[in-house]
């Protein structure tokens, strides 16, 4: 006979006020089974715990039902509660009579009535659990972090300050991502350069980082703590090793008038070239779709220059495999670009730019050496209009969310102008202002009140060309609707921040959700926000959704944390041992397996493989289907799946979910 | 045609490519049963006329058959397209069996490759049970790379026209399809009450099961009864269980031989359950069942990270 316990707490008033509890505690006390029943305000509580703690103790209990919220909540609190108490874990479980009950019910007898059906079924199941333990696998403690810039760079510095090894892979030729584009940084205005390359520079040099700039990951197998990585390192044209930066190359390369992808199109490189002087690696790269050498076979005045002799033409690209124990996904976003806009002018006009082309006018190093000069004809802008919420907030343009920096960045722009231009108008239209954060709002204020820059609130609904003038068309809703035309020398559109190219192809690769405008997925919104939904792959930066830079490097070092916390435990990872196992039986079936492997197809992890059984004289009895334990995530999709019932999760076995029914 | 076969078999056994030749011979009362040839001699107990109509593929699986050594199976186009499934499902690899290949027209074929058998069932129009064999006297045996160009005169006499199935079954791929049409038309009230009575017939003899080349699970779900999901006693509830978990099984799997319903002794039409879950799958997927070799054939078990329904990602 069972010696169970059962516990039911009232969550304060969350369950008591519909369910009579104590009518609860007193007639599961009746069930068969049950040595013990009680009722309690706060089961999660300190006193709550230990009355869980003696009981089991006083009792024995060989099993213990909680009636309470949702094991999303407190499982762990009350698996520990009864280990604490010497208690298998696994033999503890938990019926949510918050939200399966009272929450959705009135108060009334069939309420009780169905709270008390709630733990019969889960004594029923808990008399057949058995006492599980912990899955421990082994693990390589080395981090990859998937993107270089702020938030890849945070992560790989803090993982790497830890003292574990990190490969941190970047698909462009230089780290730094969007932040190296920027010119002064909100709220404070402090120079994006000037604190971004110090740690370019120290990711470089650290021992524990290795840096793989120009590639991109080729594919991602295996599970939490063995995972091997396949890095495809993109032929730079280069011999790294003998490159030393000095930059010869770029200036004798005959072919100059690429656009420059680093200053968004508003400036040129060659076709050999560094994006950006404070580029790391300093090493260059050779565009082979506009090399002449690789277009017409003949030119190679880079590789005649070279002091080292450096230049590899032939060079290919190289793949490197790597084991990894957690990764770290920072790939970051990207922004609609002025042809998405049919009323903004669908990219025709010159002068209509991206809120990240002003950043690259109005940078120190950029291609106007920091001068507001309009891209058509070079004059410095007289009058500039900002227009906010360019395609975000805007379901009609399939980007129904709010982007987060646009805010905050227009009022930057608006007063970087203001400081640049001291005579020059600057208006900027907007829906709302969010400027929800520390100094942000104060931030706003000073472009309105000191700076004096003229925000209107309103939709801009056309920009048109009018005898070669810009002309801004919109209304102003805080003066009934009022249309407004405003005459501009350049126009700014904050253009939604969106996910970036290839996102959803990566999430395929790393078999990690991703939401529909293909931004990563946290594994909770807000309890689990750097986590995925696979186990050993995390989250840093705008990848997951369109941040600014204190909030990028925030999540990077939480993300780095839990790689740190990850790598800290001992040899060995534990893992809960809710996984799938493919049942054995007496000769001659060895297991009812066919061998049959749909199921290897149908699992979202690639958990299954194939094992062979053998005789004594190693003669192959049959092949089945085994599950990795490392792999498996416990979903079930395998068990619902196989037709002659031959795999099992554990602690939700086909005995059990039968009894629960069968109590019902 | 018949001479034709027991010339390939015989070929087959003297050169000790297989040891064993699955085919159709007499049995009693003008009835066809299955016949296990070991021996050059006995080839002669092997038959082909329109009466070979049963799913031998269902042999395949059985471990008395396989001790015996390596068959080959005499197999009409509804054979082929159960053995390519069982190769899809990993239950038979290139090498396990040779294939003896009848078509329609009557066309003899060998097949010791079964992705050559997939791409063969694949090019042919996919059919629900066997049309009766074009009766003609003589069709020279093709070898596997020349089956195709030598396949197709026409037929010279009596194409027969009788059915192929027992007499107290009658049933035809027209006329199934007819009586999927109509059921499916009827309210859901009425088709249950019409399964209902139906079942209320079954024995529980599991025959159906028996005559299932794909029905190979060592241990049936039914008979597990630790917990035991579907009762043993044929009441009707047990009853519908029982058809609900066969059906279910074969969703995507049935190859629409028709073998289930001519075993049943109490005729009840089960194979009209798989042949609506057939026509399902293939609307829904485009997919259809015996017919690919190539993975994933079998939509329900295949995880895509794209795939259209996002509850997956
Ligand atoms: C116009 C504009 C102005 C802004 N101004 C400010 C400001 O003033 N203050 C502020 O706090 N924030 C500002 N931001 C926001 C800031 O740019 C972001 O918060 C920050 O860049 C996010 O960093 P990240 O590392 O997550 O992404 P990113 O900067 O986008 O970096 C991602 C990196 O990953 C790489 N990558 C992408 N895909 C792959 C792949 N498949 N494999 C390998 N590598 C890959 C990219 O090449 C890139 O280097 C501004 C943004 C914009 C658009
Ligand atoms: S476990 Fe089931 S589904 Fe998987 S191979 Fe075995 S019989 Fe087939
Ligand atoms: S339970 Fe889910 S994750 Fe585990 S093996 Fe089965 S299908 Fe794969």
């Amino acid at each position: 006979m069972s010696r169970i316990g059962i516990f039911i707490c009232h969550c304060g008033e969350n369950i008591s006020g519909t369910v009579d509890c104590g009518r609860v505690a007193g007639e599961c006390g009746n069930i068969p089974g049950v040595t013990h029943s009680v009722d309690y305000k706060y089961m999660c509580s300190d006193p709550g715990q230990t009355i869980i703690k003696e009981a089991i103790r006083e009792n024995r209990l060989d099993g213990v039902v909680i009636g309470s919220c949702s094991p999303r909540m407190h499982e762990k609190t009350f698996r520990k509660a009864c280990a604490d108490a010497g208690l298998n874990p696994f033999l503890c479980e938990m019926a949510n009579l918050r939200e399966h009950c009272s929450w959705v019910h009135e108060k009334s007898d069939a309420t009780t009535d169905k709270a008390i059906s709630l733990i019969r079924i889960l004594v029923e199941k808990v008399k057949r659990n058995q006492p599980l333990q912990p899955i421990r696998v082994p693990m390589t403690k080395r981090a990859l972090v998937i993107g270089g810039g702020i938030a890849g760079i945070q992560a790989s510095l803090d993982i790497a300050n830890a003292g574990h090894p990190v490969i941190l892979v970047e698909r462009e030729p230089s780290i730094g991502g969007h932040m190296a584009q920027l010119s002064e940084t909100f709220p404070t205005l402090d120079c994006s350069q000037c604190i971004l390359t110090p740690r370019m520079v120290e990711v470089a040099q650290h021992p524990n980082i290795t840096l793989y700039t120009y590639s991109e990951l080729e594919s991602l197998e295996g599970f939490v703590g063995n995972f091997k990585a396949r890095i495809r390192k993109k032929a730079r044209g280069i011999d790294e090793s003998l490159c030393t930066g000095c930059g010869l190359c770029t200036t004798k390369c005959p072919t100059k008038k690429i656009p420059s992808e680093f200053n968004t199109g508003l400036g040129q490189r060659p076709g050999i070239f560094v994006p950006f002087p404070q580029a790391v690696p300093n090493i260059p790269v050779i565009d082979q779709e506009n090399c002449r050498y690789h277009l017409k076979g003949k030119c190679g005045l880079c590789a005649k220059i070279c002091p080292t002799g450096a230049i590899r033409f032939d060079q290919e690209d190289e793949i490197i495999e790597a084991e990894i124990g957690a990764v770290v996904v920072a790939t970051g976003f990207d922004v609609l670009k002025t042809d998405f806009f049919p009323e903004y002018g669908y990219g025709r006009y010159p002068d209509v730019i991206t809120g990240l082309q002003f950043e690259r006018l109005a940078s120190a190093s950029g291609p106007t050496m920091g001068e507001i000069r309009r891209p058509s004809d070079g004059k410095i802008a007289e009058s500039v209009v900002f227009v906010a919420c360019a395609g975000s907030r805007d379901a009609a343009k399939g980007k129904p969310y709010c982007s987060k920096i646009c805010c905050m960045y227009t009022a930057k722009h608006a007063m970087l102008y203001k400081h640049k231009v001291h005579h020059g108008q600057a208006h900027v239209f907007y829906m709302d202002i969010r400027a929800g954060g520390k100094m942000y709002d104060e931030f706003v204020r000073r472009a309105i009140e000191e700076d004096h820059v003229n925000y209107l609130r309103g939709r801009v609904s056309k920009i048109y060309e009018e005898d070669g003038q810009l002309v801004v068309k919109g209304a102003d809703t805080l003066l009934d609707h009022r249309p407004v035309e405003i005459k501009a020398d350049l126009v700014v559109l904050a253009t939604a921040g969106v996910a970036n190219n290839g996102a959803e192809e990566l999430a395929q690769k790393l078999h990690v959700s991703y939401d529909a405008y293909n931004f990563f997925a946290e594994a909770h919104p807000k309890l689990m926000p750097v986590e995925t939904n696979t186990a050993g792959i995390f989250l840093a930066g705008a990848c997951q959704s369109p941040k600014d830079i204190p909030e990028s490097v925030s999540q990077a070092s939480g993300a780095a944390g839990k790689v740190s916390a990850l790598f800290g435990q001992r040899k060995e990872l534990e893992r809960d041992p809710m996984v799938a196992v493919v049942n054995r039986t007496a000769p001659p079936l060895f297991s009812t397996c066919m061998g049959c492997f749909l199921c290897e197809s149908a699992c979202p992890y690639h958990a299954i493989e194939k094992e062979e059984i053998r005789g004594r004289n190693g003669d192959l009895i049959k092949t089945v289907a085994k599950v990795n334990e490392g792999l498996c995530q416990g979903c079930g999709t395998c068990v619902a799946l196989c037709k002659s019932k031959s795999i099992d999760l554990m602690g939700y076995s086909n005995q059990q979910m039968y009894a629960e029914i069968k109590a019902l | 045609m018949t001479e034709q076969l027991q010339q390939q078999a015989r070929k087959l056994l003297d050169d000790q490519e297989v040891n064993l030749i699955i085919g159709y011979g007499e049995g009693s009362a003008r009835a066809v049963r299955a016949v296990f040839v070991r021996s050059p001699e006995e080839t002669e107990k092997l038959i082909l006329d329109e009466r070979c109509t049963a799913n031998l593929a269902v042999y395949l699986n059985k471990k008395e058959i396989r001790a015996l050594g390596k068959p080959a199976i005499v197999a009409r186009p509804s054979v082929q397209r159960s053995i390519v499934q069982l190769a899809v499902e990993n239950q038979l690899a290139n090498g396990d069996i040779t294939v003896i290949g009848i078509d329609d027209d009557g066309t003899l074929t060998l097949f010791s490759d079964l992705d050559k058998l997939g791409e063969h069932v694949l090019a042919q129009a996919p059919l629900r049970g066997d049309s009766p064999i074009a009766s003609s006297g003589s069709r020279s045996a093709s070898s596997e790379a020349s089956s195709s160009g030598e396949a197709s005169s026409s037929p010279e006499s009596s194409a027969s026209t009788e059915s192929p199935h027992s007499p107290e079954s009658p049933h035809s791929p027209e006329m199934d399809e007819e009586r999927v049409r109509k059921l499916s038309s009827l309210p859901m009230e009425e088709r249950f009450a019409f399964w209902m009575s139906e079942f209320a017939e079954c024995l529980k003899c599991y025959a159906c099961r028996a005559a299932c080349p794909l029905c190979y699970c060592e241990r049936c779900t039914v008979d597990c009864n630790q917990p035991q999901w579907v009762s043993v006693p044929a009441h009707p509830l047990g009853n519908l269980e029982w058809h609900v978990m066969r059906a279910m099984h074969l969703a995507g799997r049935c190859t629409e031989c028709g073998a289930c319903y001519d075993a049943c002794p109490v005729d009840i039409p089960l194979h009209l359950l798989t042949q609506k879950m057939h026509d399902n799958m293939e609307e829904a997927f485009g997919t259809s069942s015996g017919e690919k070799k190539d993975k994933p054939v079998f939509p329900l078990n295949s995880f895509r990270p794209d795939d259209k329904e996002d509850f997956f990602r």
